[in-house]
């Protein structure tokens, strides 16, 4: 326990001493992701349109369902699926970063408990200018308000949370790729446990399915980005702090992965070099 | 005296897992389900500040393990390790190259990989270009490259970011000959700065010609270690035993001596002289040997140097000078000129030999041979014993 707290800071600490180093390092990362490719940067914008339309198609015509409360159903579902973009990418990218990274394990001295941050860091820009196009289309179509603020508090959350998780994922990936494709497994599994396609009213009625739902970090965060983007237009809380429970849960919850990601992260860290 | 590294009992062992899941397993409760595998097995050294040590031994023997422990990518098991100074290691110089990125944005992505701040690269890159000498394909996509392109520039940013300690595990193998000796050039260099620089080669005679002490390492166990002839010596003993253990047919491999590299050194005219001045291959016993040859330095050569070897028929090794000997240093200036070596009336018997011989620059690999295994025979008329060589000799009788 006690370790797990000093490894926690030891990440931390080598963290905040190698940022400029992170930034440098994230910058290229970008540069790499979309160098060789005409379109570039575009590719990062193209990919979530096509994801939303689709799923509005599938969803609206399709099934005809989706619609619920006094929101366009497209509003409520971009709202969702812009932080499950972040999640579902990073939780691959960072947890992979490290084996990915190899070389810098292997043959440079470099500080390991960065390599997930770098990784998060880029994604997470291209994550922040989705959600100023995602507010410029609600603002266009009349759903901005001054709730919107919130989403410094959603960034915020959601950093940490894939933060969190990538410590416990980095490290294991590097041992065995078994969970490699325990990611991309469960990331499907996830998706449709989290309320991105449905609202999560729609479950008050199973208590046990509810909970769990609720107690999903992946929920918290949606339901943040849902107060901030619609707050002011009849959503669940129009401001996370009204959801008092949930949001001790949540913090919660990111201290025990923390510890428990720190903790593995820390005891395996020695062994990096030999194994890959 | 000063050291810039000292290792006390360093011992590293691998853990050797027969399913990675057991390590997770052990990790979490502290059990231990693992062969330790020794790699290194108690070593202690002091490395004095200055000092280019050669570190030799079979693959596996555990140089690589030492090197990076010594850099801190690895960790060791037990024992104490104090490095005095910034370390650059080039461990393997085009690691960590992105295929997509421009030479300049993966100058860029190297050194911040290596922990130099970026404003730092700004005022280096010049240098860096210019070290690495590729023209314009510096600002094209690393995958356009040829091998020998990428190692010129992991090897360009590598020297520049002024380390203390430099760690080169067999990264000559690569590039052309005259990058070789533009890279041994720069760690001269070093070397003159006084900074420290351990070099593993499997070449030999580049240990030879730039290293000043020598480690040997066999199995984990440090063999030997301190001034480069004594160590050598030794391994080059253990060198034969362990072949004549496989195989008696190899030849010793410095004989495969590649033929000429002839953008920097050229041999022409090579003859063998009698002692009457004609050309022959056929020499009476006790003759005077010449050799004879002409070549052009195109590339100014500050320490040219000739070496020759004779061997019997069965390429067993009767005599090779001394490779790092600075009696036989020889005109490296450009230009044409000519040598001629004399061995006066040789002891060897009657029978068939073989000559071979090499110019060679005294601070690197390069070489140029200008014999290889050549076979000359000495005849005899009268018998006066039966071997390779006469052993002259006297006696008194009472």
């Amino acid at each position: 326990m006690i370790f797990a707290f000093k490894a926690l800071f030891d990440i931390i600490a080598t963290n905040i001493k190698n940022f400029r180093q992170s930034i440098s390092m994230s910058a290229i990362e970008l540069k790499k992701t979309y160098s060789g490719s005409t379109f570039g940067m575009v590719w990062a914008f193209v990919k979530p349109v096509l994801f939303v339309l689709v799923y509005w198609f599938g969803i609206t015509i399709g099934i005809k369902g989706g619609n619920s409360g006094n929101v366009p159903y497209i509003f409520s579902l971009i709202a969702g699926i812009l932080p499950w973009f972040f999640i579902s990418e990073s939780w691959f990218r960072c947890g992979t970063s490290i084996r990915r990274n190899k070389h810098l394990v292997t043959k440079t001295v470099f500080p390991i408990a960065t390599i997930p941050v770098f990784e998060e860091m880029h994604q997470f820009l291209v994550h922040m200018i989705l959600t100023a196009v995602a507010a410029v289309i609600f603002a266009v179509s009349g759903y901005m308000s001054l709730n919107f603020v919130q989403i410094i508090y959603g960034w915020i959350c959601i950093f940490v949370l894939m933060w969190a998780v990538s410590l416990i994922f980095s490290a294991l990936v590097v041992i065995s790729r078994d969970f490699e494709h325990m990611i991309k497994s469960l990331t499907q599994v996830l998706f449709w446990l989290s309320p991105i396609l449905w609202n999560i009213e729609k479950v008050k009625d199973y208590p046990l399915v509810y909970t769990i739902v609720r107690l999903n970090p992946v929920s918290y965060i949606i339901e943040v980005y849902r107060s901030a983007f619609l707050g002011g237009f009849g959503v669940t809380y129009s401001w996370f702090f009204n959801d008092v429970l949930g949001t001790v849960c949540f913090w919660g919850e990111i201290i025990v992965i923390a510890l428990v990601g720190s903790y593995l992260f820390k005891k395996l860290e020695r062994d990096f070099a030999d194994i890959l | 005296m000063e050291y810039a590294i000292r290792i006390k009992n360093l011992t590293k062992a691998y853990k050797i897992y027969s399913s990675p899941l057991k390590r997770i397993f052990d990790t979490v409760f502290h059990t231990k389900h693992y062969k330790a595998f020794t790699a290194l097995d108690n070593i202690s050294i002091d490395i004095p500040k200055g000092e280019v040590i050669g570190i030799l031994g079979k693959n596996g023997s555990g140089k690589s393990t030492l090197l990076k422990i010594i850099t801190g990518v690895a960790k060791q098991t037990s024992g104490e390790i104090e490095t005095n100074g910034k370390i650059s290691a080039m461990l393997e110089l085009t690691s960590g190259f992105d295929p997509e990125l421009t030479g300049i944005e993966n100058i860029y992505l190297k050194a911040i990989s290596m922990g130099i701040p970026k404003a730092e690269i700004e005022k280096k890159i010049d240098d860096i270009t210019d070290f690495a000498d590729i023209g314009d394909y510096i600002n094209r996509p690393v995958r356009t490259y040829s091998s020998g392109m990428k190692s010129r520039l992991g090897f360009a940013v590598s020297v520049n970011v002024d380390p203390d300690i430099l760690v080169v595990d067999e990264v000559l193998a690569v590039g052309d000959d005259i990058f070789k000796l533009k890279c041994i050039e720069k760690m001269k260099q070093f070397r003159k700065e006084g900074k420290t620089i351990l070099f593993v080669s499997h070449s030999l005679f580049t240990v030879k010609a730039f290293c000043t002490m020598g480690l040997w390492i066999n199995e984990g166990k440090m063999m030997d270690y301190g001034e480069l002839g004594s160590v050598i010596l030794k391994y080059e003993d253990f060198l034969k035993k362990e072949k004549a253990k496989i195989t008696s047919t190899q030849t010793e491999k410095n004989a495969d001596y590649p033929i000429e590299k002839k953008d920097i050194l050229q041999i022409m005219n090579f003859a063998m002289l009698g002692s009457n001045g004609e050309k022959t291959t056929e020499f009476k016993r006790g003759e005077d040997i010449i050799i004879r040859f002409d070549y052009e330095v195109k590339k100014e050569i500050d320490k040219l140097n000739f070496g020759f070897t004779v061997r019997d028929a069965e390429e067993k090794l009767i005599f090779m000078s001394d490779k790092r000997s600075k009696d036989n240093l020889i005109n490296g200036n450009v230009g044409k000129h000519s040598l001629e070596i004399k061995i006066d009336s040789p002891p060897l018997l009657e029978g068939t030999y073989l000559l071979s011989g090499e110019l060679w620059d005294n601070d690197s690999t390069f070489f140029v041979g200008f014999s290889n295994k050549r076979k000359f025979t000495i005849t005899q008329t009268d018998y006066i014993g039966s071997g390779i060589i006469s052993l002259s000799h006297k006696f008194t009788n009472q």
